[in-house]
């Protein structure tokens, strides 16, 4: 388990790399720069930019792109030096929030990890006990949020089905076998896809590690096993479902803290960036 | 004995508590009405059965008789190419009209306030005109004037122990020519 300022450094540390291997190959704002077609969902909270005009309007101009890219990277870079910040948090949240909705618009499909604007949820609070209650309103959410993934997999009943998991893995690859691919990871797709035994033990175990964070509710004695066995789940679904977790990650090392974060008065060195 | 969360919430601030109750409130709201892809979503993702009697589709463009291949991306990019391909795809196949198009007109458009803004919600013509041209590039390959686009759906069946095409056609084509 790690202490508060190895939290902060964590938690920044790793939303910079994941930023970086979001932006660098192409997915950033600059990466969307010339494609005028989205498909929004039916969530409202999507919508809101949309409403404004302003992302298509980002995504019409190459270079502001490049610069709301490079504004995250120096912002999170901010964050970790000095995290507490609270303006500087809202704003990041907002950069970062708005980047995930308008990727996923363009995707047209939403991913999971939402970890990359909730991450700065804490730190845009000012009082350190604002912060912590947020804190905790973040970890019980993301305990939620797994736990309930493993409900609704227990109430449809597919953790019964021994084909469900084999259907599922016969349309994951689909673009790499259209491509002529090869490699370890086809082979071992091709080799599940064809156990459906096999397949559902697989399919059962991801459930439940989405079903570990219930006991965080009660106590966090087993946060540190929660957490590893989300990490598990993640790369395991990077390997075999090619589902990665970048986004996610950084949101996830709130498992690995010692005590709850922002505790401790603040330092005379942080109290000047206090809003 | 320490207090529950809810309860230092309340003593903490009374807005802050009330504001969580109500997010709890809506969120179980939303669920019961199984609208999980609101606020949240993919949290219901691989719950639902998938047929296996149907066969698995995917899609793949060919900008100049080449195709635009992109699993060699590292990942968020070939994410970003696979399904915005695959929602293009889609967008085709639907008569030109996307997701949230479909959904307003099932609605009858006078769902909520968002009939005065569906126009913003959908992709302007002249944008959807550009994807091809910005979907090459990022695949790597060169669409200038005149370059040809091809839009085509394969359906894989499972045979002999791994995915084969078992048919195709073609969703879209067209030649651009551009200033």
């Amino acid at each position: 388990m790690i202490s508060e300022s190895a939290y902060h450094r964590m938690v920044f540390g790793m939303l910079f790399c994941e930023w970086l291997i979001i932006w660098i190959p192409g997915a950033g704002f600059s990466g969307l720069a010339g494609n005028g077609f989205f498909s929004l969902g039916v969530d409202p909270l999507a919508w809101l930019p949309f409403v404004t005009g302003f992302p298509q309007w980002l995504t019409g101009h190459a270079w502001v792109c490049l610069l709301s890219d490079a504004f995250i990277a120096v912002g999170i870079l901010v964050a970790l030096i000095s995290p507490m910040r609270s303006g500087w948090g809202k704003g990041m949240m907002l950069a970062c929030l708005l980047w995930y909705l308008t990727i996923t618009a363009y995707l047209g499909h939403r991913n999971f990890q939402t970890g990359i604007f909730l991450v700065w949820y804490p730190y845009i609070f000012a009082k350190q006990q604002s912060k912590q209650m947020a804190w905790e309103a973040l970890r019980y959410f993301v305990l939620f949020f797994y736990f309930s993934a493993a409900v609704f997999k227990i109430w449809e009943g597919q953790w019964l089905q021994p084909q469900h998991m084999s259907n599922i893995l016969k349309a994951q690859f689909i673009p790499y076998y259209l491509e002529g691919q090869s490699g370890l990871r086809l082979s071992v797709n091709q080799f599940l896809a064809n156990r459906p035994g096999l397949g559902a033990l697989l399919f059962n175990l991801s459930v439940l590690a989405e079903l570990l964070p219930v006991l965080g509710f009660f106590t966090r004695r087993y946060d540190k096993l929660i957490g590893f066995g989300l990490i598990a789940f993640h790369l395991a679904n990077w390997f075999l479902m090619d589902i990665a977790p970048i986004g996610q990650l950084s949101l996830l090392i709130l498992f690995f803290i010692r005590k709850i974060p922002f505790q401790q008065p603040v330092s005379d060195e942080h109290k000047t960036h206090i809003l | 004995m320490r207090k529950n969360f809810l309860s230092r919430l309340f003593a903490h601030s009374k807005p802050a508590g009330i504001a969580c109750i109500l997010f709890i409130f809506v969120y179980a709201l939303l669920l019961y009405k199984k609208m999980d892809m609101a606020l949240f979503p993919l949290n219901a993702m691989f719950a639902y059965e998938r047929p296996n009697d149907k066969p698995v589709t995917g899609y793949r463009l060919w900008v100049n008789d080449q195709p635009a291949d992109y699993t060699k991306y590292p990942y968020w990019k070939k994410d970003l190419m696979e399904t915005s391909l695959s929602v293009y795809a889609r967008f085709h196949e639907n008569s030109h009209t996307t997701f949230l198009r479909s959904y307003f007109d099932q609605k009858k458009s006078d769902w909520l306030w968002a009939g005065r803004w569906q126009e913003r919600l959908i992709p302007a013509t002249s944008g959807i005109g550009l994807w091809p041209v910005w979907y090459a590039r990022k695949a790597g390959l060169e669409a200038g004037p005149g370059a040809s686009f091809r839009l085509v759906k394969y359906d894989m069946s499972w045979a002999s122990g791994r995915p084969i095409v078992s048919d195709s056609i073609i969703i879209y084509q067209s030649d651009i020519s551009r200033k």
